[in-house]
C-alpha cells in the first residue's frame, strides 16, 4: 500500500519529466544563464527581431558561476553574461568557451578590454570603483579628488566600501589600486593606510550607499553606476572620477558545447546586443543600474550622467594574471581590513 | 478433532532471548470458551497474538477451523483472513468512526451488504442499541467494551479472541461486563480463547481453564478440576490457594509445626520427603482449641460486609480467611482444617 | 521437562529458522522501495558531491585522483574559523530555539492563557517565513541608517549574539512542535503528585523537564542541526558583519574566483562531522525513554490551567516579545520599506504609498515565478509528505537499517541547500541520466529538503497511534491497504495537512536549490525576489515578499478552513487516547 503510493508518485514524476524534456527538445531554444539588469529586456527584443526563443536563468554572478561550474561536463547554457573578466577567463581555461570575434565597429573602450584570443565578448564596461560624496555632508571644498586624498586623517573614519569578498564588481577596484601602485604589496599598503583611517566596510554596493545616504560616512568607493543610478534616483550624491579609474568589463561568452546551429545563434544574440537596437534595449532595460555603462560600439553614446572618461586614465586588470589570485586577495581583504 | 475449532500442536514462539511459548498443545471445539490464566510474562498474549496471526511461529502448528493457518515453514495466513474476532485490553475502537461504524466495518470489509442491520443486531446483543452514533470518545469504559464484544461478534467468526478485555475496567464493572460477555458469547455460539490473569474471572467464564507459565500450559481443564486437584504448587497458589506452610510427613499423618494432621488421601507424595501444604481459605474454619485445631493469631482484619476479613498468621506461613464475627489485630483463634481437601505437593516440586 | 526447556533455549527449530528466513525476505521487501527513493534522493547525488573532497578529478572538477588536499585547505585559517563560528552559534541557537520553544510549548499546552491561538497562529507564520526575511528585517532596521537609530541595539544585533538569536528565533517552531506533544503526554498526576508531597516549584518543573528529556533532547537536535545548515542568515546578517559561518564559506568556495567545488565538499563532510554529536545525543536519549508511545493508558489527558493573573502577564508579555522580534521585526521592516516613498521621513501621512505594489502586480512575470513555485510547492509538497510518511513507519521499525535512515535524513537536515543542489546537478547532469534543467529534478531536490521536517513532524503522531488500532483492523478482516485507507490515514489526517502545508508553503520561498536548478526560462519565486534585490529595488522586493507572505498564509488559512469544514469532527481530534 504506501509502497505502491510511492511507486505511482515516481511514476507520475517520471510521466512529467518525459513530457516536460520533450517540449525542450521540440523547440531548440537559445539558453542564456546571466546576471545583467537587462538580460530579460534583451532576451525579448532578440525574440521578436529574429523569432529564436531565449530561455533565460538569471540571477546574482556567485551562483551562477557556481551554476556553470557545476555543469562543466555537461553544460546546459548556451551563453553566459556577468559582470567580470576575471570568471570569464576561467571558463575560457576550462575549455567551455568558443571563441567569436563579431565584426564590430569598437571604440577606444571596446578595443581596450577585448581578449587578444576572442575567447569572450565584452559587451559593455563600468569603472570598478569610484567616489560618491554626500553633498549635503560634505560641502564641496572639502571633497576628495584622488585615491591619495583618502588617507588624508582629514577623511578619519568617514569613508566606505565594500568587501570584495561579498562584492563581485570590487575585486578589480582593489586589484585597480595593486596594478597602479605597481605591485600588490604596495596596493595593500595602501588599504591597511585606509584601515588606519577608520575605513568602514559594507557587504555591497547597495549597502554602501545606503550609509552614505544614511549620513553614516561621507565618502564611498563604489562601482560608478551604483552612484549614479542613486543620484538620478534622488539622493544627494557627487559621483567623483580620480586617476585611475578600473574598468569592469561586462563580457557574454559563448558555450564551446552548444550545436553549430545553436552556435550561430549565439553568435547572432551577441551581434544584436551590440547592434544599435541592441544598445538601446540594453540602456532602457534597467535605467538606475546595468544600463549605465559605458558603451563599446562606436556610435553609441553613455547615457546621460555618465561624464566622458578623457582626461582619466583608464586601465584594465588582466584577468589572466589576476583571475588566479582572486581567492587569496580576498581572503586577505577580509583578514587584515574588514576585521 | 473433526469439530476442532482451533487446534494448536507443538507451539514454539521466541522473542530475542526470551522463549515466549514453548511447547503448547491445546485445542478449542465449538462453542466452548477456553480460558488461559497466567502472570504477566507467562505467555499467554504471545499465544493470543500466535492465534490471531500478530505474530508468527518459529515451530509447531496452528489450525483454525482444520485448515492449516501456520505451520511455521510456508508463509503463515494474515489475520485479516482468519475469520477472528477479538476484544483488546484497551478496547482498540477507531476513534474517528462512529459506533455503527465501529460494529460496521469488518462486516462491510468482508462484503455484507446487510452490515447496518448485522452491527444493529450485535449492538443490541451487547445492550448499547441506543448509542450507535455516538463516537467512542464520548462513551465510558464500560460502554467502549461493549462496543468492542459488538464487532467481535457481529461478524459470526468462527473464533473469538479475548485479550484481558476487563483489565482496564473498575471491580463493579467488570463483574457486570463479564457477565456481558458470558451471555453474549454462549447464545452466539461462538468458541472463546480468553487471555487473563483474573482467576475469578477465568473461573466464571471458563468451560476449560488452562494455567500459563514460562511459556508452558501447566494444566487444562475443568474450572473446578483445576480449583481442586491443581497439578502444581504453582497453579495452586495462582488459583487463589494459600502457602506453602512447610509441613513433614509422618506414617499416615503430616505433622505441621508440632501439630498432627491426618494426611490427605491422594497427596501425592512419593518417598515422604519435606512437603509443601496449600489451603484454601473456605477449607478452615473456627474452632475451639483442641487435637487437631491449628492456632493462628490475627494480624490484621477489617469488617466485609457478610463478616470480618482477617491476615491470619499460621505456623509457617498466613492466610486471607473471612470470619463470622469480629476479631481483633493480635488475637488468638484456632482454626480447623478440612484434610480432605488440602493440597500436598512435595517440597522440592518444581513448578 | 525442565532438561527440554533447556535446549530448547539454545537453539530454534530448523522449521523456525526457515520462516525466519522468509519473514526477512518480506521485511526487505517492505524496505525495498523507500530504500530506492532515498539512494536517488539522497545517497546518490550527495556522496557524488561528497566524493570530491578525496576524489578532486571527479566530473571534471579539479585534478588528479586520491587526495586530501581539500581537507588540508578546509582546516585552513578562515575555514575552521567559519566551521567553529557555526558550531558555536548553533549551540547557541540551539538553547535559545529549545528554550523558548518549550516555553511557549507549555503555555499553549498546558495553560489556558488567553490569545494561546494567537500564539501558535504566530508561530506558524515563523515558521513559514524563510530566514532570509528575518535577517533581512533586522538589517533593515538596525543597519547604520535603517529605520530604528539605536546604535547599541546595532552593535548587539548586527553581530554573533544577533546571528544566534535570530537562528534561534527562526527554528524555534521546530521545537515548538515537538514539544507540544511531549507536553501533552506528560499526565497532570505527575505534577499533582509533586504538589501533594510538597515539591517546590523549581524541583517540580525539573521534574517535568525530566521527563520531557527526550522531547527537549530531539527539539534541541533539529534547531541545532537547522542552524547549522541555515544559509539566508548566514549569507545577509552574519555576511554583512563580516562574521563567517560554515555555510557561507562552502559557497564562498563555489561561488568565488577560483571557484573550487573539492574544497566545499571537504567542507560540507566538516560540517556533517559537526551534526553527529546531535544525532548521537538525540540516539542515546530515545534509548532510556519510549519516547514515541503514549506515558500511561490510563492517565488523565493534562487540564490547561488557569494562571494567576500576574502570571498570566508575565507569560502574555513575553510572547508579545517573542511575536514581536520573531514576526514583527521582518513584517514591519518590509512594510516600512514598501509603503513609503522616503525611507527617511517614515510613516508620515504624505509619505505613504502603494507604488511597488502596483509594480509588482504589473509584472506579469513576478506572478509567473509565484504560480510556479506555488504549483512545485503544492506537488513537491505531497511527495514528501507520502515519502515522508513511509519512512516514518520504517523509521518506527527498531534495527540498524532505521538508524542509518535517522542519520541520513538528519544528515540533509545539517547539509545547506545549496550543496544538495550542487550535488544534483553532479548527479543528474549525465548522459545517462539527463534529468538536470527540468521541474522534475527541481521538484525531487524540493521534496528531499522538505523530507526530514515531514518526516520528523510525523513522528509522534505515527508513533503514538496506538498498534492495537491496526491491528484490531487486521484481526477484523481489513486488508493490509484498508487498514491504512479506513484507519491509520483518517487518524492521521490532521498531521499530515499540517506537514503538507509546511512543507509547501517552506518550498515556495526555498532559495540555494531553486537558483542552481531551476529550469531555463521558469524562474521561482525566490529568484524573483532576489532579483529585485539584484537590482537594488529594495522596496518592490518588500513589497512583493508581503505579497506573497499575505497570498501563501492566506492560502495556508483557506486549506486549514475547508479542512475543519469538510472533513469529519472525528479525524480532527488532537489527542486520539481514550478518555479514561
Amino acid at each position: 500500500m504506501r509502497t505502491s503510493a510511492i511507486a505511482k508518485t515516481f511514476l507520475a514524476a517520471s510521466a512529467l519529466c518525459l513530457g516536460l524534456s520533450a517540449a525542450a527538445h521540440a523547440a531548440q531554444p537559445l539558453v542564456i544563464y546571466s546576471a545583467i539588469g537587462y538580460d530579460a529586456d534583451m532576451a525579448k527584443a532578440f525574440q521578436k527581431a529574429t523569432g529564436i526563443p531565449v530561455k533565460m536563468v538569471d540571477m546574482s554572478t556567485g551562483p551562477l558561476l557556481a551554476r556553470v561550474q557545476a555543469e562543466k561536463q555537461n553544460p546546459q547554457w548556451d551563453i553566459v553574461w556577468f559582470d567580470g573578466a576575471e570568471g570569464m577567463r576561467n571558463l575560457a581555461l576550462q575549455g567551455l568557451l568558443a571563441s567569436y570575434a563579431p565584426k564590430v565597429d569598437w571604440n577606444s573602450i571596446g578595443r581596450k578590454i577585448q581578449p587578444s584570443d576572442h575567447a569572450y565578448v565584452a559587451s559593455a564596461a563600468s569603472l570598478a570603483g569610484v567616489i560618491v560624496v554626500n553633498k549635503n555632508k560634505l560641502p564641496e571644498a572639502d571633497w576628495p579628488h584622488s585615491w591619495g586624498d583618502l588617507t588624508n586623517p582629514r577623511y578619519r573614519g568617514m569613508i566606505g566600501m565594500n568587501n570584495p569578498a561579498v562584492s563581485g564588481p570590487t575585486y578589480p577596484f582593489v586589484v585597480g589600486q595593486m596594478l597602479w601602485r605597481g605591485s600588490e604589496e604596495a596596493g595593500k599598503t595602501w588599504y591597511m593606510g585606509l584601515k588606519a583611517n577608520g575605513l568602514k566596510t559594507f557587504r555591497t554596493n547597495g549597502v554602501t550607499l545606503r550609509a552614505l545616504d544614511h549620513g553614516v560616512i561621507d565618502v564611498a568607493m563604489v562601482q560608478n553606476s551604483a552612484g549614479i543610478g542613486r543620484m538620478l534616483k534622488g539622493m544627494p550624491f557627487k559621483v567623483i572620477y580620480p586617476n585611475p579609474v578600473t574598468l569592469l568589463p561586462r563580457t557574454i561568452g559563448i558555450s564551446s558545447h552548444a550545436s553549430p546551429e545553436v552556435r550561430a545563434e549565439a553568435e547572432k544574440f551577441v551581434n544584436f546586443l551590440l547592434s544599435k537596437r541592441g544598445q538601446a534595449v540594453a540602456q532602457k532595460g534597467d535605467p538606475t543600474g546595468d544600463s549605465l555603462y559605458y558603451p563599446v560600439v562606436a556610435g553609441t553614446s553613455p547615457l546621460q550622467g555618465i561624464p566622458s572618461l578623457a582626461g582619466v586614465t583608464v586601465q584594465t586588470a588582466d584577468p589572466t594574471v589576476w583571475g588566479p589570485r582572486e581567492g587569496d586577495i580576498d581572503r586577505w581583504f577580509t583578514n587584515h581590513i574588514v576585521h | 478433532m473433526n469439530d476442532a475449532v482451533l487446534t494448536i500442536a507443538g507451539a514454539f514462539k521466541r522473542y530475542g532471548e526470551t522463549q515466549a511459548v514453548a511447547g503448547v498443545d491445546l485445542s478449542l471445539t465449538s462453542g466452548e470458551i477456553l480460558c488461559l490464566l497466567g502472570p504477566s510474562g507467562s505467555g499467554k498474549t504471545s499465544l493470543l497474538r500466535l492465534v490471531a496471526g500478530l505474530e508468527h511461529l518459529d515451530a509447531g502448528e496452528l489450525r483454525i477451523g482444520g485448515e492449516i493457518v501456520d505451520d511455521a515453514r510456508g508463509a503463515p495466513r494474515p489475520p485479516e483472513r482468519r475469520g477472528l474476532g477479538m476484544v483488546f485490553q484497551d478496547y482498540a475502537l477507531w476513534p474517528h468512526l462512529s459506533v455503527l461504524d465501529n460494529v460496521g466495518l469488518p462486516l462491510r470489509e468482508r462484503g455484507r451488504s446487510d452490515w447496518r442491520k448485522a452491527a444493529r443486531v450485535a449492538l443490541e446483543q451487547v445492550g448499547l442499541g441506543t448509542l450507535e452514533r455516538r463516537h467512542p470518545y464520548e462513551l465510558s469504559g464500560g460502554q467502549q467494551q461493549r462496543v468492542a464484544l459488538a464487532r467481535a461478534i457481529a461478524a459470526r467468526p468462527r473464533l473469538l479472541l479475548f485479550d484481558e478485555p476487563l483489565s482496564n475496567l473498575d471491580a463493579k464493572l467488570r463483574d457486570e461486563l463479564r457477565e456481558v460477555i458470558a451471555h453474549t458469547v454462549r447464545e452466539a455460539g461462538i468458541a472463546a480463547l480468553y487471555i487473563t490473569h483474573d482467576q475469578s474471572e477465568a473461573f466464571f467464564l471458563a468451560d476449560r481453564l488452562g494455567v500459563m507459565r514460562d511459556g508452558k500450559l501447566l494444566q487444562l481443564d475443568q474450572p473446578e478440576t483445576v480449583y481442586q486437584r491443581p497439578v502444581s504448587p504453582f497453579v495452586a497458589h495462582f488459583t487463589g490457594a494459600a502457602g506453602p506452610f512447610a509441613v513433614e510427613p509422618l506414617e499416615n499423618a503430616l505433622s505441621w509445626a508440632g501439630i498432627v494432621a491426618p494426611c490427605p488421601p491422594d497427596a501425592a507424595l512419593n518417598g515422604g520427603g519435606p512437603a509443601a501444604l496449600y489451603l484454601r481459605p473456605q477449607w478452615l474454619s473456627p474452632a475451639e482449641p483442641g487435637a487437631g485445631a491449628v492456632p493462628g493469631v490475627v494480624r490484621v482484619s477489617g469488617y466485609a460486609g457478610d463478616g470480618w476479613s482477617a491476615l491470619v498468621d499460621l505456623p509457617n506461613g498466613s492466610i486471607h480467611l473471612r470470619l463470622p464475627q469480629r476479631v481483633a489485630a493480635g488475637e488468638r483463634l484456632h482454626l480447623r482444617v478440612d484434610w480432605d481437601k488440602a493440597l500436598l505437593y512435595p517440597r522440592d516440586h518444581k513448578r | 521437562m525442565a532438561a527440554a526447556s533447556e535446549t530448547l533455549r539454545l537453539k530454534t527449530p530448523v522449521s523456525g529458522m526457515v520462516f525466519r528466513g522468509l519473514a526477512s525476505f518480506r521485511f526487505g521487501a517492505t524496505w525495498t522501495l523507500p530504500a530506492v527513493a532515498v539512494v536517488l534522493l539522497v545517497v546518490y547525488p550527495l556522496l557524488s558531491f561528497l566524493a570530491l573532497a578525496v576524489w578532486p578529478g571527479l566530473f571534471g572538477q579539479g585534478s588528479g585522483g586520491f587526495s586530501l588536499q581539500p581537507f588540508a585547505e578546509a582546516l585552513n585559517g578562515y575555514n575552521i574559523e567559519a566551521l567553529f563560528n557555526s558550531l558555536w552559534i548553533s549551540l547557541g541557537a540551539g538553547v535559545i530555539g529549545t528554550a523558548t520553544g518549550a516555553w511557549l510549548a507549555w503555555v499553549t499546552a498546558r495553560t489556558r492563557l488567553p490569545g494561546a491561538r494567537l500564539i501558535e497562529l504566530g508561530i506558524w507564520l515563523v515558521l513559514l517565513l524563510p530566514s532570509y526575511f528575518m535577517a533581512i528585517g533586522w538589517q533593515t532596521l538596525l543597519a547604520p541608517g535603517g529605520l530604528l537609530n539605536l546604535p547599541w541595539l546595532a552593535s548587539i544585533v548586527l553581530g554573533p549574539i544577533g546571528v544566534m538569536f535570530v537562528l534561534g528565533l527562526k527554528f524555534m517552531p521546530f521545537a515548538y512542535l515537538t514539544l507540544v506533544s511531549s507536553w501533552k503526554g506528560l499526565p497532570e498526576e505527575i505534577d499533582e503528585a509533586g504538589r501533594v508531597h510538597g515539591l517546590g516549584g523549581l524541583t517540580r518543573i525539573r521534574l517535568a523537564l525530566r521527563l520531557i528529556a527526550p522531547g527537549l533532547a530531539a527539539a534541541f537536535a533539529i534547531v541545532y542541526a537547522e542552524a547549522l545548515s541555515d544559509f539566508g542568515v548566514a549569507a545577509t546578517l552574519a555576511a554583512g558583519v563580516n562574521f563567517p559561518l560554515a555555510t557561507y564559506a562552502i559557497y564562498s568556495a563555489i561561488s568565488s574566483q577560483p571557484l573550487d567545488f573539492p574544497l566545499a565538499a571537504a567542507a560540507s563532510w566538516l560540517l556533517i562531522v559537526l551534526v553527529l554529536p546531535a544525532v548521537w545525543l538525540q540516539a542515546r536519549i530515545n534509548r532510556h525513554a519510549g519516547r514515541y508511545s503514549v506515558l500511561t493508558g490510563r492517565a488523565r489527558p493534562p487540564r490547561p490551567r488557569r494562571l494567576r493573573p500576574a502570571h498570566t502577564l508575565l507569560h502574555l508579555g513575553g510572547a508579545v516579545i517573542f511575536l514581536l522580534l520573531a514576526l514583527g521585526v521582518p513584517l514591519i521592516a518590509a512594510a516600512g520599506l514598501s509603503l513609503v516613498k522616503d525611507p527617511n521621513l517614515g510613516f508620515a501621512p504624505g509619505n505613504l504609498t502603494l507604488e511597488y505594489y502596483a509594480r509588482v502586480f504589473q509584472a506579469s512575470s513576478v506572478f509567473g515565478a509565484l504560480l510556479y513555485s506555488a504549483r512545485m510547492a503544492v506537488l513537491s509538497g505531497l511527495a514528501a509528505v507520502v515519502l515522508g510518511l513511509a519512512l516514518t513507519v520504517l523509521l518506527l521499525h527498531r534495527g540498524g537499517l532505521a538508524r542509518l535512515l535517522d542519520w541520513a535524513l538528519l544528515t540533509i537536515m545539517a547539509l545547506p541547500g545549496l550543496i544538495l543542489a550542487a550535488g544534483y546537478i553532479f548527479a543528474y547532469n549525465q548522459p545517462w541520466l539527463p534529468l538536470y534543467g527540468g521541474s522534475p529534478l527541481l521538484g525531487m531536490a524540493y521534496l528531499t529538503g522538505a523530507l526530514p521536517a515531514a518526516s520528523r513532524m510525523l513522528l509522534g503522531p505515527v508513533g503514538q497511534q496506538h498498534r492495537s488500532l491496526h491491528e484490531a483492523a487486521q484481526v477484523h478482516g481489513l486488508t493490509r491497504w484498508r487498514q491504512w485507507l479506513r484507519v491509520r490515514l483518517p487518524l492521521l489526517a490532521t498531521p499530515l495537512l499540517f506537514a503538507w502545508l509546511l512543507t509547501s508553503s517552506h518550498i515556495v520561498f526555498e532559495l540555494p536549490a531553486s537558483e542552481l536548478l531551476y529550469p531555463p526560462g521558469s524562474p521561482p519565486l525566490a529568484v524573483a525576489l532576489i532579483a529585485y534585490l539584484h537590482g537594488y529595488q529594495y522596496a518592490t522586493e518588500a513589497a512583493l515578499q508581503i505579497v506573497s507572505v499575505l497570498i501563501v498564509g492566506g492560502a495556508v488559512l483557506l486549506i486549514r478552513w475547508l479542512f475543519a469544514r469538510l472533513v469529519p469532527a472525528a479525524w480532527r481530534r488532537e489527542t486520539l487516547r481514550r478518555p479514561a
